[in-house]
């Protein structure tokens, strides 16, 4: 059987920090065509920084034009709750729409901040996956809390940390609960990395998710691919896992 | 066709801060090199940049002699203390030990001198006589101190490495303004970036390199063959560039 490579944790469009050559969904898709990426699950770099509203409008428009290609994950700024709960109500109406990211540094807040506890309970009643920008020590604190919480929310530890020492604390906290899985997106890509990650909580909790087009997936992959794993826990890491995460999110009933 | 990987950014050697999953040794590098599809590499050693240059030189003189398929780089600094060769002695060194290519550490977290003709102009004007590629990591120079160096010297090729994936704000008006300048790619990661900076200056200033044993071998080698550029292009950025550059050198 052929293997599915879905990138888990993807953005879209231009930044305010630096040049994306490659911004639109149009250009990520020239990108997944060429190394052989079927999905990418996206949150627009606008939603994160900028504009909530017009950042999910532009996840929404894209996940409707190209259904086969990318997977939606409505951003949940908490300075708008009020506003959070329409739009995601809406935005989840799309079946493309699966998941949601949350970006506590961009925002401002933590994840205890009381006003991301709608999208906990959101996230909990139809086992969706919850992207969370997973830097520092005190948000793998935050993720060990709420995952015993909410236990049928999937709580994805985007960037699993960042570095050596914070992934390894990120590693005990995700083998100790069912809902927690880690992602490979960083920019530092350590040697021997990968490896490493799999061996301390097993193929089956390690996520292939690359930035694009923050960053370019294609060193990310590269050191995937030509790492010593065996070629299931390359199938898991590469697509299987989260593939596996989106099919158990139940139907959104309104 | 297939072509070579030259990989012009990597070093070796003990370090203080170790990284689970990588490696210090150079038995491990070639192994890694052989593996990934990397047939040469310029390397220079971790103790000329953690520790002092001219103890760390002969370290990778000694290393480079038993592996045919690694070139030495020596880290330099100016000499006006008498702890490091004058530049007129130097060359000789360099000449006596093959060495084509040099890299300073000058920030003052590391090696901590400046780049101004008072500190570091005599060094770098025999670099420039001979043509001698200076490799150097954009978090050791910056970006206007870049920019004084290539203008003084418009003959010495400056390799700018480990730049980033935020940079071309930077990288391409500095690229356009200077032909001596070139970026090294193991983390010029911008999405789609090789393509789009080769689309403006060119792939000719464009050299291919791992950052190994820090950052990854294997990604940084699946990065350019999977360029979507003519094969005339990724052939230049794995290893044709640093050749030239290598041949052009005058000792
Ligand atoms: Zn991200």
């Amino acid at each position: 059987m052929k293997r599915r490579i879905v990138d888990c944790h993807c953005h879209l469009g231009s930044y305010f920090n630096f040049y994306v050559p490659g911004p639109t969904p149009e250009d990520m898709i020239r990108s997944m065509d060429n190394i052989g990426v079927e999905k990418s699950c996206i949150s627009p770099h606008m939603a994160l920084t900028s504009d909530i509203v017009g950042g999910n409008a532009f996840m929404l428009e894209t996940v409707k034009k190209y259904p086969d290609r990318f997977v939606g994950f409505f951003t949940y700024n908490p300075h708008f709750p009020e506003l959070m709960k329409k739009e995601m109500e809406n935005a989840f109406r799309v079946s493309g729409v699966k998941g949601i990211k949350i970006h506590q540094g961009t925002h401002g807040t933590n994840l205890m901040n009381s006003a991301y506890r709608y999208l906990y309970d959101f996230a909990n009643k139809y086992c969706l996956p919850v992207l969370i920008h997973t830097w520092d020590i005190q948000t793998i604190k935050e993720i060990e809390a709420l995952s015993a919480e909410y236990t049928d929310a999937v709580f994805i530890m985007g960037h699993f940390g960042a570095v050596p020492a914070n992934m390894k604390i990120a590693a005990s906290v995700i083998n100790s609960r069912n809902n927690i899985v880690g992602d490979t997106t960083v920019s530092m890509m350590f040697e021997g990395n990968i490896e490493w990650l799999t061996d301390l909580v097993g193929a089956e909790k390690v996520l292939y998710g690359t930035d694009m087009p923050f960053i370019d997936p294609r060193v990310c992959l590269g050191r995937i691919l030509a790492s010593d794993l065996p070629e299931a826990d390359l199938d898991r890491i590469l697509g299987e896992n989260i593939l596996r995460i989106l099919k158990g999110v139940r139907k959104y009933e309104i | 066709m297939d072509y070579e990987f030259f990989d012009c950014n990597c070093s070796i050697g003990r370090t203080s801060i170790t990284h689970p999953g990588s490696f210090d040794s150079p038995e491990v590098l070639v192994n890694k090199m052989d593996q990934y599809g990397i047939s040469k590499a310029l390397v220079y050693h971790a103790v000329s940049r953690d520790h002092f240059p001219a103890e760390g030189n002969p370290l990778i003189d000694t290393i480079v002699r038993k592996y045919d398929n690694l070139q030495p780089v020596w880290v330099v600094m100016p000499h006006h203390t008498g702890e490091f060769p004058n530049p007129a002695v130097l060359i000789n060194e360099m000449q006596r030990k093959g060495v084509k290519a040099v890299r300073i550490f000058p920030s003052p977290q590391r090696q901590n001198y400046s780049l101004k003709k008072y500190s570091a102009g005599s060094l770098f004007d025999m670099l420039e006589a001979d043509r001698i590629p200076l490799f150097v990591d954009i978090d050791e120079i910056g970006w206007d101190n870049i920019d004084s160096l290539l203008s003084e010297y418009g003959n010495l090729p400056v390799i700018l490495c480990n730049t980033g994936y935020r940079a071309d704000r930077y990288i391409y008006p500095l690229m356009k303004a200077y032909g001596n300048l070139y970026i090294e790619t193991s983390r010029y990661l911008s999405h789609l970036g090789l393509e789009a900076l080769c689309s403006t200056i060119g792939s000719d200033r464009i050299l291919f390199g791992t950052s190994m044993p820090l950052y990854t071998g294997s990604g940084a080698v699946f990065y350019i063959r999977n360029l979507m550029l003519p094969e005339s292009d990724r052939r230049k950025i794995a290893s044709g560039n640093l050749e030239r550059l290598l041949a052009e050198v005058r000792l």
